[in-house]
């Protein structure tokens, strides 16, 4: 590249125009200070040339040098080198001479050995029967197997040769019997798990078919193990005090430790032995191993199921937690030993089977405690209605007794439970969905929601109204003090108790098992109770109806007598009137009532004030037309509707009913012109005193309007009392 | 003569009150319900003649207050079903027996019965319960049916004279209800047969359902009585205590579907 001739460093340097340039630009100082710095720069530059150069110069120089003395050495060793060889050769010759000399000689003696090795043998064979005796003699069957291990090959090569077979015919039969021996010492009670160790090896060194030893010591360990759980259970029986955590140690001391040795030997001595040489038999000893663990743990786990169900049935889990955990441990150990055994999954079985039993036994007391309760509230309810309410609870505390029963209970309950998932207890920890498992479905839907819904179809049974619509077995009140409790639960109760049980029981929000729901539990919760109070407010209506009704068909209507007081019946019906308000007054509050104006309960009837004095209308045209215009402007009354949860909306439920049956029984009468105006009187007593316990007394003011325009309808001659006479009357009573 | 006179066919002379009266659906008999007895009379020229009748005195002397009559059409028109207070009870006119007797079926009192036209066994009653309770008399131990309309007591309930599925009520809640009753009418859902042979029932209509079909409000007091025309299936007539007589139809989409079902 065409470098700039001006750059100094570079080798297109033209000078001249360099020079140029600078006596162009520069002014005379500058020129002076550019000599200057020009001149140093040389003189650095010689210097690190001369530098250099003498460096290299000595580099050079030390290299000569080394080059020259390895040169020597390489020499030297040459030189050593050649005389190696020759001395190797020097030293094969020798050694090739000796071994000439001396391989006849050790021809010889190695001949002399192997007639020496092969006469010790026979030496050993012959004398083996009698050293076999010896050692089954003195009881050292060890060595005897040991020897005859190793004779054995030998005799069976050379069994044709009948010297040979003789020693073989009596090693076999003392064999034999050493092999009855070993079995005997297997099969007998008194030995050690070391000595029947010891015996199994040496039978196995013996040839036996391990399968047929496993299977004998198994037999033998079956019926110690069996012995060990019949001893367990012959002393929960016989002792008195049964407590279940001495059965458990029992247990596991004896039977399941008992157990495990005899897995850990099994395995020991026929399966890890066998493996590698005969892998077919180490998988048959499995088997067999396997099964008879599987069949002996399920006789030891149905009795220990047995045992826990019992004490399943106790209200306090501590005891029942406890036990639990510790045999769950100890099949844990066994389970680690012998995981094909497939103990750990019936271990947690029985864990769930007995949390189960025990959790449906708690909520089955709590539901029978309910009932009992309620049971008693009903007798107390249908004994005081005689009696003053003050003696007996008022309906407000019977509820609260009846809530503080489901409260109480299921908090004792829950309380109790909880051993289940503490976090010391280890089958919680093990069974890492048991817990929210437990929580879950156990505690949470099997108690809680249970004993709610429990609750709410025990409510549910009294609101069938068809099968006794006459008379009631149970009292009206009752209904009442139900309707409180359920509307109570559906407002606060219910979700209280479903955060106290998730309170104690955490449920796991994103795991598979998912939480029931309250909000259904809520609605039907809401529904019951409105079922219930508008059932109790049928109730109560149909029966003052009742009393109405027969007031009426009792007295003959067309020739009665002047009216000269209020009939008994009304003050009946406003002396019921008044206990249900005292009653439904300590359940409910009071509610609000529509706003009258001053005009109150002394208003007289319309009709009467529009058609004058005496008789009532002139003509049916005119009234009928009147009422009709009237009735245009009120809305139709809807007398078994849906009813509030305040008094006033309960009373007057309850009073439109009867009034409305009086308006309908006075309609199937005919009435002569007392019988009409005591039926006037009749209705200013009810206008007096019913209008205060109404949320709307216009409302009744309607109704008793329509009684007696129906009655006058129905009159063969109307006429009316004077209205002052008629307050004198109601005055007077 | 003149069709707008009432003349005079026969008279029956009574001892004590008559309640209720009913004629026999094909002959010119009739049945009387007085303080004492229920009597057939069969009407032969100006008189009568007492055929059978049943004692109706309780013992204990209890007085009743309220009765209905109905009159089954069926088997020969020999059974009738009547409702004093609040027990209903079957007559057989032929050997004058108590055939059944339902006690309490609606609350305090039974104000109304009728006897489905198509389906021998089958009957409606209504009461102060406000329901119409349906039943089989071949087995009384519980309704086919109950059907709650209304908020107050039912007075009257009937069956269409044609089209057991409707029903008509009336009650003093001042309303007239017109109600589907398809589940237990006499003709249900139809099978249609494959051309294999077999059934299968074609997804439910809603003519199927049993349900209001129409509310009529045009009353203003209670309703005492409604009843079905004789000459035209689809009118129906109702009368309240203000002396208000509605005539109304059944709404023309229900008269279609079920004539063309």
């Amino acid at each position: 590249e065409a470098g700039d001739p001006l750059d100094i460093d570079r080798a297109c340097f033209e000078p001249d125009s360099y020079v140029q340039k600078l006596l162009k630009d520069c002014s005379l100082n500058e020129l002076f200070r550019h000599e200057e710095a020009k001149k140093k720069e040389i003189q650095e530059l010689d210097s690190n040339m001369q530098y250099l150069v003498y460096e290299n110069h000595s580099k050079f120089i030390k290299a000569s040098e080394t080059i020259r003395e390895m040169k020597d050495d390489f020499q030297r060793l040459e030189d050593d080198m050649n005389r190696l060889t020759s001395c190797m050769g020097d030293i094969s010759q020798s050694s090739a001479s000796i071994n000439e000399v001396l391989a006849d000689r050790k021809k010889q003696i190695s001949q002399l050995c192997g007639v020496h090795h092969l006469l010790k043998k026979l030496q050993f064979l012959f004398e083996l029967p009698a050293r076999l005796k010896k050692c089954i003699e003195m009881g050292f069957h060890g060595q005897a197997v040991h020897t005859y291990t190793k004779a054995h090959h030998v005799l069976e090569q050379f069994k044709h040769m009948s010297s040979f077979l003789n020693i073989q015919r009596e090693c076999v039969s003392i064999v034999c019997e050493l092999k009855s021996i070993l079995r005997k010492k297997l099969d007998d009670e008194e030995s050690t798990t070391a000595d029947i160790a010891e015996t199994v090896d040496l039978l196995l060194e013996l040839k036996e078919p391990p399968n047929h030893l496993c299977q004998q010591f198994l037999a033998n360990a079956r019926q110690n193990l069996e012995k060990d759980l019949d001893t367990a259970q012959k002393l929960q029986q016989e002792e008195e005090s049964q407590d279940v955590m001495k059965f458990v140690g029992q247990l596991c001391t004896g039977f399941l430790a008992n157990l495990s040795l005899v897995i850990q030997s099994c395995y020991d001595m026929f399966i890890a032995r066998t493996d590698g040489k005969e892998p077919g038999m180490a998988e048959e000893a499995q088997q067999v191993l396997t099964d008879f663990v599987q069949s002996v743990m399920s006789d030891c786990l149905q009795a220990v199921e047995e045992r826990l169900k019992k004490e399943t049935i106790q209200l306090d889990s501590a005891m029942l937690v406890r036990a639990l955990d510790k045999i769950t441990g100890k099949l844990q150990v066994i389970d680690q030993l012998l995981p094909s055994a497939g103990t750990s999954s019936s271990s947690q079985d029985l864990v769930r089977n007995i949390a189960l039993l025990h959790t449906k036994f708690h909520i089955q007391c709590l539901k029978q405690s309910f009932t009992d309760t309620l049971m008693s509230v009903r007798v107390a309810l249908a004994t005081s209605k005689s009696t003053s309410p003050i003696h007996g609870l008022s309906l407000g505390e019977q509820c609260t007794l009846l809530y503080s029963c489901v409260k109480n209970g299921m908090e004792s309950s829950l309380n109790n439970v909880k051993e289940f998932i503490k976090p010391t207890v280890g089958f919680s920890l093990m069974m890492r969905t048991f817990r929210v498992e437990f929580c879950l479905e156990y505690v949470r839907k099997g108690i809680v929601m249970d004993l709610i819904e429990f609750v709410l179809d025990t409510a549910k049974t009294f609101t069938e109204p068809s099968k006794e619509c006459g008379q009631l077995s149970y009292p009206p009140t009752l209904i009442l003090t139900l309707s409180r409790l359920l509307h109570n639960m559906e407002r606060t109760s219910i979700s209280y108790l479903v955060s106290y049980g998730d309170e104690k029981f955490p449920p796991d929000e994103h795991g598979p098992v998912v939480a029931t729901p309250t909000a259904e539990v809520l609605r039907r919760a809401g529904q019951e109770a409105q079922t219930l109070l508008n059932h109790y407010v049928a109730v109560q209506g149909r029966i003052i109806s009742q009393m109405i009704r027969k007031g009426l068909d009792a007295r003959d209507w067309l020739s009665t007598i002047e009216p000269r007081s209020v009939r008994s019946v009304m003050k009946r019906v406003v002396e019921e009137v008044s206990t249900i308000d005292q009653q439904v007054g300590s359940l409910y509050e009071e509610g609000h009532r529509k706003d009258q104006g001053s005009e109150g309960s002394r208003q007289t009837y319309s009709y009467s004030l529009n058609q004058g004095k005496g008789y009532p209308y002139s003509s049916t045209m005119d009234s009928s037309l009147l009422s009709n215009i009237q009735k245009l402007f009120y809305e139709r009354i809807e007398v078994f509707g849906r009813v509030e949860y305040s008094k006033l909306s309960i009373l007057t439920g309850i009073i439109k009913i009867f009034l409305k049956a009086f308006i309908e029984c006075v309609r199937l009468k005919t009435f002569g012109k007392f019988g009409l105006q005591q039926v006037q009187v009749d209705s200013h007593y009810l206008q007096i005193y019913l209008w205060r316990y109404v949320s709307d007394e216009h409302l009744v003011r309607l109704l008793l309007e329509q009684v007696v325009s129906s009655a006058i309808e129905r009159c063969v001659e109307p006429q009316l009392m004077e209205q002052s006479v008629v307050e004198a009357i109601c005055g007077h009573n | 003569r003149d069709i707008f006179s009432l003349q005079p066919v026969s008279t029956i002379s009574q001892s004590c009150n008559t309640r209720s009266v009913v004629w026999h659906p094909s002959q010119p008999h009739l049945v009387s319900l007085d303080d004492k007895q229920l009597t057939l009379w069969k009407l032969s020229g100006p008189g009568a003649k007492a055929h059978s009748s049943l004692s109706l005195e309780e013992k204990g002397g209890a007085r009743w207050h309220y009765s209905a009559l109905s009159w089954n059409p069926h088997h020969n028109c020999s059974l009738l079903l009547y409702s004093l207070d609040h027990s209903l009870r079957c007559w057989d006119t032929r050997n004058n027996k108590t055939v059944f007797s339902l006690d309490q079926p609606h609350a305090a009192c039974v104000r109304g019965m009728d006897v489905n036209p198509n389906k021998p066994y089958h009957f409606v009653s209504c009461g102060d319960d406000c329901c119409s309770k349906f039943w089989d008399t071949r087995k009384l131990d519980r309704p086919l049916l109950v059907r709650e309309d209304h908020s107050h007591w039912v007075w009257s309930v009937q069956y269409n004279l044609f089209h057991d599925q409707l029903l008509l009520s009336a009650s003093s809640d001042s309303q007239v209800v017109l109600s589907r009753v398809a589940s237990i009418a006499s003709e249900p859902l139809r099978d249609y047969e494959d051309e294999d042979g077999g059934h299968h029932t074609p997804p439910p209509s809603p003519q199927s359902e049993d349900e209001v079909i129409q509310v009529y409000e045009e009353h203003e007091d209670s309703v005492y009585s409604a009843v079905w025309s004789c000459a035209d299936a689809w009118v129906f007539a109702s009368l309240s205590y203000d002396g208000r007589l509605v005539i109304n139809h059944v709404p023309t989409e229900e008269k279609f579907s079920i004539l063309t079902s």
